[in-house]
């Protein structure tokens, strides 16, 4: 079987991610046991200045929100493959990139496009 | 490798936690003092001598305050957000070399493990949003979200030079790398990314004049405006751990990391947590002087100005070490 | 007191990390398909996908391992918790809106593509695992996703493309109705 063994690097890691578990589960808990607890019906609402909250809470917000995501999976993507890339930079040389320019070149005119057509527009 | 010491590592963790959750106490108090200074006021003065045991009354205060949950939240989520942020900022802690010989892990794609990690705790944030059920923390949590993704662009961005320039995604190696560059840091040859980078670190950490998802004049407090008591201050744990991480990989990957212009005796870690004090200064400075951004100008500068900006500084890069070849 | 691992200990210590890391996948998928509310579901998507992240880990590709974290979780999953929000947050009305047919149809879908996929596992011969770990990883992908691949990589930058073209067209028909 590869790889029978424990790669101690990401050990680590994962015992920092169950260590911060247990540290933000313990924290929460022993407070429990220290802290007073006096709810009524008024300071468990939800804060709105002071006002009784009005309407839902959740309501559709604009769709450049939902916009910025889109792109932000686009460019998220797009950096992604720049990192391997510009690691290996060094022994590729230009032939890289050149690639990469075709490759940022055909993104960027999605982001023009994307400019001219108002999605980068907030203040409308 | 199957010989893993886990007395060491437990300890090893234990020890870094509880630094880095000590420089977070002090790093509220540095603030307070710096911020106070600026404005000609004196900052925490009662608590102690020259209000130096305020970090540990607030500790004390916060976790005996009442814990208030409103009826009509999402428990599940609300209970997950805050630990959901401190888990992983915390994390990206394990991988931050602080010297040659204290990192925790060692990973070979570290640069990226913290990307990974910090889009992770933007969950946390719009899970707090969505689960508070009020108007200021959704506003806030969906701010905070959109902010924080389209500055991680321009940030990942920003430190692609960086990796050219090292040929590597492991924190240590990008240190010595640059310790053998001309200049011994990045900060000079990769200044346009250096720049993206201190931008985005600033929306990354939701900082002044990038506040705008904990916006107190407009928002409350935004995504933890519901939270009360301990669960607040775990948000406030991550928020500030997040500081401190981003200041550390601005140290590692363009100031140098753990390398100075001479050695010091007897103190570890001088350089770099020199630097990093330094960086945690100029949040602080910044936050003094500049206003606030309006939502449309950030959302402006992080994607017409910065993003383009970071690709510049790539092409930039690629051509210069074609050229100087 | 040394609590170091015996060599003997490692393969059942890596067993009980795959098994781990199998439970918290399916623990992941099934709060994503169970959960009433939509928002919890996206949180399980993301537990799901943070285990499957750990399998690629575990199969020593630490590479994809946080492109899985860094795409999915921190990418679409981001997309899909926004479009939710943005489509009706209120999902009190959404509840109501659900067709009958549409709890055995998907069971009968799902059982199919399970039967696929499970007849496919068994009859295929799988490859051994990755031997190398931690060291090169990325520099192999790079290398050959810009010597071997080199037309898929530029392939992949159209469909991007395509994606933010796509995108665009959705979000002006959805403002025209929603005009907001």
């Amino acid at each position: 079987m590869p790889g029978n063994y424990l790669p101690s690097e990401y050990t680590a890691v994962l015992v920092m991610l169950i260590f911060g578990l247990i540290f933000g589960g313990m924290t929460l808990w022993i407070g429990r046991f220290f802290r007073l607890r006096r709810p009524y019906a008024e300071k468990l609402t939800a804060y709105e200045s002071g006002n009784p909250p009005s309407k839902s809470p959740r309501f559709p917000f604009s769709v450049k929100f939902y916009l910025v995501a889109i792109l932000f999976v686009v460019f998220d993507v797009e950096a992604i493959f720049l990192y391997p890339w510009a690691v290996v930079y060094d022994d590729l040389g230009s032939f890289a990139l050149i690639e990469m320019t075709i490759f940022i070149g055909l993104l960027l005119v999605g982001y023009i496009y994307a400019w001219k057509k108002g999605a980068l527009k907030w203040d409308r | 490798m199957a010989e893993i010491n886990f007395t060491k590592l437990l300890v090893h963790l234990v020890v870094l936690v509880d630094v880095v959750l000590l420089h977070v106490a002090y790093a509220t108090y540095f603030e307070r003092k710096v911020i106070g200074h600026m404005q000609m006021r004196m900052g925490p003065t009662r608590v102690g001598p020259m209000g130096l045991l305020q970090p540990i009354a607030d500790g004390i205060k916060l976790f005996f305050k009442e814990d208030i949950i409103p009826a009509a939240a999402d428990r599940p989520l609300f209970y997950a957000a805050p630990i959901i942020c401190l888990v992983a900022m915390l994390s990206c802690l394990a991988v931050l070399p602080f010297d040659p010989n204290h990192v925790l892990a060692d990973l070979n794609i570290g640069l990226i493990f913290i990307f990974a990690m910090s889009s992770l705790a933007s969950y946390g944030v719009v899970l707090a949003g969505w689960a508070s059920n009020s108007k200021y923390s959704f506003l806030g949590g969906m701010r905070s979200m959109s902010q924080v993704i389209s500055y991680e662009i321009a940030m990942g961005l920003s430190l692609v030079g960086v990796m050219m320039m090292t040929g590597s995604l492991n924190l240590g190696q990008i240190v010595a790398a640059q310790a053998a560059s001309p200049f011994g840091i990045y900060a000079i040859p990769q200044f346009i990314g250096f720049f993206v980078f201190v931008v985005s670190m600033l929306a990354e950490t939701n900082r002044v004049p990038f506040d705008l998802p904990e916006a107190e004049t407009e928002l409350v407090a935004g995504y933890c405006t519901e939270y009360s008591g301990i669960r607040f201050s775990l948000f406030f744990m991550a928020e500030y751990i997040g500081m401190i991480v981003m200041a550390s990989i601005g140290t590692i990957c363009f100031l140098g990391g753990w390398n100075g212009p001479f050695t010091v005796p007897y103190v570890p870690f001088f350089w770099f947590l020199l630097k990093i004090y330094a960086i945690m200064f100029f949040f602080f400075w910044v936050r003094a002087t500049l206003p606030r951004y309006r939502y449309d100008q950030l959302m402006d500068l992080g994607w017409k100005f910065l993003i383009p900006l970071a690709l510049a500084n790539i092409l930039l890069t690629g051509l210069m070490k074609t050229v100087l070849e | 007191m040394n609590l170091s691992i015996s060599p003997e200990a490692v393969p059942l210590i890596r067993e009980g990390i795959f098994v781990g890391l199998i439970i918290v996948t399916v623990f992941g998928a099934l709060l994503a398909t169970l959960a009433k509310r939509m928002t919890r579901a996206v949180l399980g998507l993301v537990v799901c996908f943070l285990g499957i992240a750990g399998i690629y880990y575990f199969l020593n590709s630490p590479f994809v391992a946080l492109m899985q974290l860094l795409i999915y979780v921190g990418a679409v999953a981001v997309t899909i918790c926004f479009a939710i929000m943005l489509a009706e947050p209120d999902e009190r009305k959404l509840a109501a809106k659900t067709p009958g047919m549409a709890g055995p149809l998907a069971v009968l879908l799902g059982a199919t593509v399970t039967w696929v996929l499970a007849g496919t596992a068994i009859k295929a011969e799988w490859m051994a695992p990755a031997v190398k770990i931690n060291e090169g990883s990325v520099k192999d992908v790079g290398v050959s996703l810009l010597t071997t691949y080199s037309m898929v990589f530029e392939l992949v930058s159209i469909v991007l493309l395509i994606a933010i073209l796509g995108s665009l067209v959705i979000a002006r028909s959805g403002r025209d109705k929603a005009e907001c």
